[in-house]
């Protein structure tokens, strides 16, 4: 029996591609973003823009309305809801057979999104999802700690261990820079509105592992980080990332996942922290300061300086991530 | 609203049609005295009991039938709704008994729906209700959004623009499975809108659906249905066209 439906079927060979960009107050950020877009090997008519603004106090949707001319681009407004419910809302906006999470401060390569094609229709299975690289701007590159944080350290991104190709778990299901067909979201599951910052990626990814998730690694779908993190926006940030993977623990008790939560051991390890914490962020954010002066001033970084600073980030940023879940914790029980 | 446009909205009426299982644990009784509640409606309400008890006494004035066994819901409703001069009412909404409405829902509801010119329109569910579709699920941060899905239940409602269109309900689903797969077809060929009122969720979350139906049976009777007409497929019925925060 012919199909009776009313789905305008595009050939598989020339997918639709939604990139959905959820954004919070960096309307200059997302100029860049956007302009960037504007520049892409991949024909327009292939792809289309979804804006999720989350309830931004600043020129926003100016800057969407901006390049409403100059991309396929959709705009939606939604007050204050957190980074899960946005993505939720752009993928529902979406009308793509593929769907790209994009981050409001990462700048795409001219063939950015070419390549998220070019490996899904290499990989057709609605199981297969793609992460691309996402490399600092050489503006930020030397900056110590983001550096560490994508180099040594891997808080931001782990892609030293990675290989272009590389088939890889639910864990590589990175947000902002990974892409995946929308069928299968729809058909096995959507981002947890709980998360409002950090690990609805994960946790998204794991509940679609249990439905065949994997992940493909194209190294050459770039995307360049332009945003420079300063080191108390770090700590803040590992903070409620631990908020979330407390979170994510209470959602998933297997033992892989209080493992990834770093729940195992959390009263041993925090009751070696507690008592020192203040001391040992304060002295990260001196050594960090110190290295930034530095090369601000003309010097390079010493071996010595550079590996003092890394056990200092190392140090506050594990015990950050810890006091956030203690702190979750405890809210939890109250 | 000025007040001649407040006294126009008062004698506008909405019909409410409930289905509750006597026998069961159910919260007829509370979704009823939700509905009464209302400021701006005229509201009638039109229950059938299913199973063998009799009605609690606050629901005996609402219940207009009594049935001992069990009849598949839409063609029940088409039964009920045949009794009834449809035309009387500006909405009507088809209910089930195990969901709770948040305080104020029919007002708050209604007054979306009629906002956004929803003439197929539900509430989306709670985080924690039983979801079968994650499409309906609550989207926090907007207060509505014109989809081309609504689902069969456990709430929708239909403006009197779409009664011609989706009424009587197709009784080759008797369940109502697959309807909701139908209705954007016959809506967009009649140019109405369908929405969701995320401002609005419903908890679903008495009981769950799969547990009472034979899964595998209603997916294949509602593959059946489907190939037999037009539809969307899940990949385009779960899709915002616009969303109103």
């Amino acid at each position: 029996m012919p199909d009776r439906s009313l789905s305008t079927e595009r050939s598989t060979a020339a997918p639709l591609l939604s990139v959905v960009i959820c954004t919070y107050n960096r309307a200059p950020l997302l100029a860049q973003v956007l302009e960037s877009l504007c520049e892409q090997t991949l024909p327009t008519e292939r792809f289309e823009v979804i804006i999720i603004n989350d309830g931004s106090a600043d020129d926003t949707e100016a800057v969407a309305d901006s390049y409403a001319k100059k991309l396929p681009l959709r705009y939606f407004y939604q007050r204050n809801a957190g980074l899960a419910s946005a993505k939720n809302h752009g993928l529902f906006a979406s009308q793509g057979d593929l769907v790209f999470f994009m981050d409001d401060d990462d700048i795409a390569s001219e063939t950015l999104l070419e390549e998220h094609v070019k490996t899904h229709l290499k990989f057709p299975a609605q199981h297969y999802a793609v992460l691309g690289y996402t490399a600092l701007d050489p503006e930020i590159s030397q900056n110590p700690l983001m550096y560490f944080v994508t180099e040594v350290g891997c808080f931001l991104f782990s892609y030293p261990s990675l290989k272009h190709g590389d088939i890889l778990d639910y864990s590589y299901f990175w947000g902002g820079r990974s892409s995946c067909k929308r069928s299968f979201l729809l058909e096995h599951g959507v981002f947890n509105p709980v998360f409002r910052f950090g690990a609805e990626d994960l946790e998204l990814g794991y509940r679609l592992s249990k439905h065949g998730l994997r992940v493909i690694y194209n190294k050459n779908a770039v995307s360049i980080m332009v945003r420079k993190i300063s080191f108390d926006a770090f700590c803040h940030r590992l903070e409620r990332q631990g908020s979330s993977n407390y979170v994510m623990s209470r959602l998933h008790p297997e033992p892989e996942i209080q493992r990834w939560a770093e729940i195992v051991d959390l009263d041993k390890n925090w009751a070696m922290i507690n008592g020192h914490y203040d001391a040992i962020v304060e002295s990260a954010r001196h050594l960090d300061s110190i290295a930034n002066l530095k090369l601000v001033s003309g010097f390079d970084l010493d071996d010595e300086t550079r590996y003092l600073t890394y056990r200092g980030y190392w140090a506050a940023f594990k015990a950050c991530k810890l006091k956030g879940i203690v702190k979750k914790r405890s809210l939890h029980d109250e | 609203m000025n007040s001649s446009g407040e006294t126009l909205r008062q004698m506008l009426r909405v019909l409410i049609v409930g289905i509750y299982l006597v026998d069961k644990e159910n919260f007829a009784v509370d979704i009823s005295r939700e509905f009464s509640g209302s400021k701006d409606w005229t509201v009638e309400q039109q229950w059938v009991s299913l199973g063998e008890n009799p009605p609690k006494p606050v629901m005996a004035s609402l219940t207009v039938q009594r049935l001992e066994t069990p009849v598949p819901k839409f063609l029940l409703l088409n039964r009920l709704l045949k009794t009834v001069n449809l035309y009387d009412f500006e909405y009507i909404i088809i209910s089930d008994d195990d969901i709770v409405l948040p305080p104020g829902f029919l007002d708050s509801y209604l007054a979306r729906v009629s906002h956004h010119n929803f003439a197929i329109a539900q509430p989306a569910r709670t985080h924690d209700s039983y979801i079968d579709h994650p499409f309906v699920e609550q989207l926090d941060g907007i207060d509505a959004r014109w989809t081309r899905f609504v689902e069969i239940g456990p709430l929708f409602s239909l403006h009197r623009s779409a009664f011609d269109y989706i009424l009587p309900f197709d009784e080759a689903s008797p369940m109502g499975w697959g309807n909701d797969f139908v209705w954007p077809v016959l809506a967009e060929k009649h140019g109405l809108k369908m929405g969701i009122v995320d401002a609005m969720p419903v908890a679903h979350s008495l009981r769950k659906p799969v547990a009472y139906y034979d899964h595998a049976s209603s997916a294949k009777t509602m593959n059946d249905y489907l190939a037999g007409r037009p539809h969307l497929p899940k990949k385009d019925a779960f899709f915002i066209l616009e969303s109103y925060a």
